[in-house]
């Protein structure tokens, strides 16, 4: 059974309970060991997942941000403004 | 003679419209409905007996005199993350658990506006996020089998329309919650374009990622609803003000001529329960048969929406949560589990998270350029059991919160619509989904290429043996 809300396919290692912890103290979050553990449960989950995006290139110079993703759906799915609806 | 609480909407408003039945009898058959299977379910957390029958007894004066609205004396259920004036709205939270909104959601505001009954706000995962139960307010069984999850978050709407407390009802979605319940308990379910619906008034999850939309038994309904609660609302600014077709009048001549589908060739298909695959292969057959074309497409980058979507909806979720941070002994225990850890994403991380979802939008563009809807598995399996939580296939057990979700999330991330329809029984009589999923603001395609399916098919109408002996 898997009880847990998180994902847990990985023990978090010592390493990454004591970075949580200090950036805990640091912001003031008061949190459990519990709740650290599962933090640092997480973050062993993510970890990988999150290696894959970085490997994704996007360029300096190649405008792509945050926005863009509401705009390509306003524009109904499409990149570029079509040719009629530009000035 | 079937009972009203079993009829769709579409079908009660035919009812009415020939004055064969009134909202007044339609809402009693509903609440006696509820009287008799929430014991077994515990799907409702505020039910509005009295002030439904109010609102019915309103709208049968209306039948009669000829003023009725669209969806007069309809009744229907409420996810109690939807803010309603005057009446408890608890986001499945001890936290919240005696807040009494003075406004309403636009969306809710909307369907009592048409004249929609509502009858309960219902079951949640705590602020739409959760595992197999909620522990604050009890645990949400499946209608077709006690034993296993609703799935979530929209649980109470999941087991509500399905067990015929009403006949629609609202969900709502940030990586599959209208979708998954959908699939689990044998529902028509749509996750509407992102800014479709306005949110207005909706407890948020992940800004970036919330969407609202019906949960119904006949996509007929889910039209219908749709073109109700669809439309700009300057309450949530990122709400489109993007023209609300008519979809329910386009459904009356559907058919799949000239209709492109394309099936992926990947991802979506590498983790799912054989007899969810072939259940969908079934419902791309009877497209085929109909006139549709079938085109197989790749979506090289869909692979990467999992890891997107969890590091937005983290770091949206601790962002919202940071008021009440301090609390967190009180959240529910699937939030408790994921709080701390939302706290911990990086600046840079989401933002390329962020940015990466317009990659993932363009693999989609492409295949948009060949075909009007794409064909994809719901949930990856049927609803697993509460002591199981997950499937075991091939020797590997894929656990329900990292792995079911995994053919939604990636329209959460895309924003596309995403239509949930039933597909099959298992062999073991548990409900299937298929996802037909169109171009940003294309509801009315997949709506029209389900309206095929299920006119075609009857699978969707079939009753959990729970109603069946009521």
């Amino acid at each position: 059974m898997q009880s847990s809300s998180i994902p847990v396919t990985a023990a978090p290692t010592e390493e990454t309970l004591t970075m949580l912890r200090a950036m805990a103290a640091r912001r003031d979050l008061a949190l459990t060991e519990e709740a650290l553990t599962a933090a640092a449960t997480l973050d062993a989950w993510l970890a990988p997942h999150q290696l894959a995006l970085r490997a994704q290139e996007l360029s300096f110079l190649q405008l792509v941000e945050p926005a863009h993703t509401f705009q390509w759906l306003d524009r109904g799915g499409r990149s570029v403004t079509p040719p009629a609806q530009e000035a | 003679m079937t009972e009203l609480n079993s009829l769709t909407a579409t079908e009660l408003l035919e009812l009415y419209r020939a004055g064969k039945a009134s909202p007044s009898e339609a809402v009693d058959s509903c609440l006696a409905q509820i009287d008799r299977l929430e014991p077994q379910l515990n799907a409702v957390l505020t039910l509005l007996a009295d002030r439904a029958r109010e609102q019915a007894r309103a709208s049968d004066e209306r039948w009669l005199s000829g003023t009725a609205r669209p969806l007069e004396g309809v009744p229907f259920l409420l996810k109690d993350i939807v803010a309603t004036a005057g009446i408890r709205t608890t986001g499945g939270s001890a936290i919240y658990r005696d807040w009494v909104p003075t406004e309403s959601a636009a969306l809710a505001q909307r369907l009592e506006d048409a004249g929609g009954a509502l009858l309960a706000k219902v079951q949640t995962m705590e602020f739409a996020y959760g595992h197999e139960v909620n522990t604050t307010w009890g645990p949400m069984p499946n209608p077709w089998d006690l034993e296993r999850t609703t799935g979530g978050s929209s649980s109470g709407t999941g087991a509500g329309i399905s067990a015929r407390y009403a006949p629609i009802g609202i969900g709502t979605d940030t990586g599959g919650s209208i979708r998954d319940p959908s699939s689990f308990c044998n529902l028509t379910g749509i996750k509407p374009t992102y800014g479709r619906v306005p949110r207005h008034g909706v407890m948020p999850l992940a800004w970036s990622l919330d969407h609202a939309g019906p949960m119904t038994r006949d996509v007929r309904d889910a039209a219908l609803m749709l073109e109700i609660i669809a439309g700009h609302h300057p309450g949530d600014p990122m709400s489109s003000r993007q023209p609300v077709p008519s979809y329910s009048a386009d459904l009356v001549h559907a058919d799949a001529s000239g209709l492109r589908v394309g099936v992926p060739t990947d991802w979506f298909w590498d983790i799912v329960d054989p007899e969810v695959k072939a259940a969908a292969d079934r419902v791309i057959s009877e497209l085929e048969a109909a006139g549709a074309t079938i085109t197989p497409v790749a979506l090289p980058h869909a692979h990467l929406s999992d890891a997107i979507g969890w590091t937005v909806m983290l770091a949206e979720f601790g962002s919202l949560h940071e008021v009440t941070f301090d609390r967190l002994s009180e959240y529910d225990t699937g939030n408790i589990d994921a709080l701390p850890a939302a706290q911990f994403v990086s600046a840079s991380d989401y933002l390329r998270a962020q940015r990466l979802r317009n990659l993932v939008q363009q693999d989609f563009e492409a295949a948009f350029e060949k075909v009007d809807v794409l064909v994809v598995p719901g949930s990856i399996a049927v609803a697993p059991r509460f002591d199981e939580m997950g499937m075991t296939l091939d020797g590997t057990f894929y656990g329900y919160i990292e792995h079911y979700l995994r053919t939604m999330f990636v329209f959460n991330v895309t924003g596309l619509p995403a239509l949930s329809i039933p597909s099959g029984l298992s062999a073991a009589g548990l409900p299937m989904g298929v996802q037909i999923v169109a171009r940003p603001f294309g509801e009315a395609t997949a709506f029209r290429a389900a309206r095929v399916v299920q006119s075609r098919t009857e699978f969707h109408s079939a009753e959990p043996v729970l109603v069946q002996g009521t």
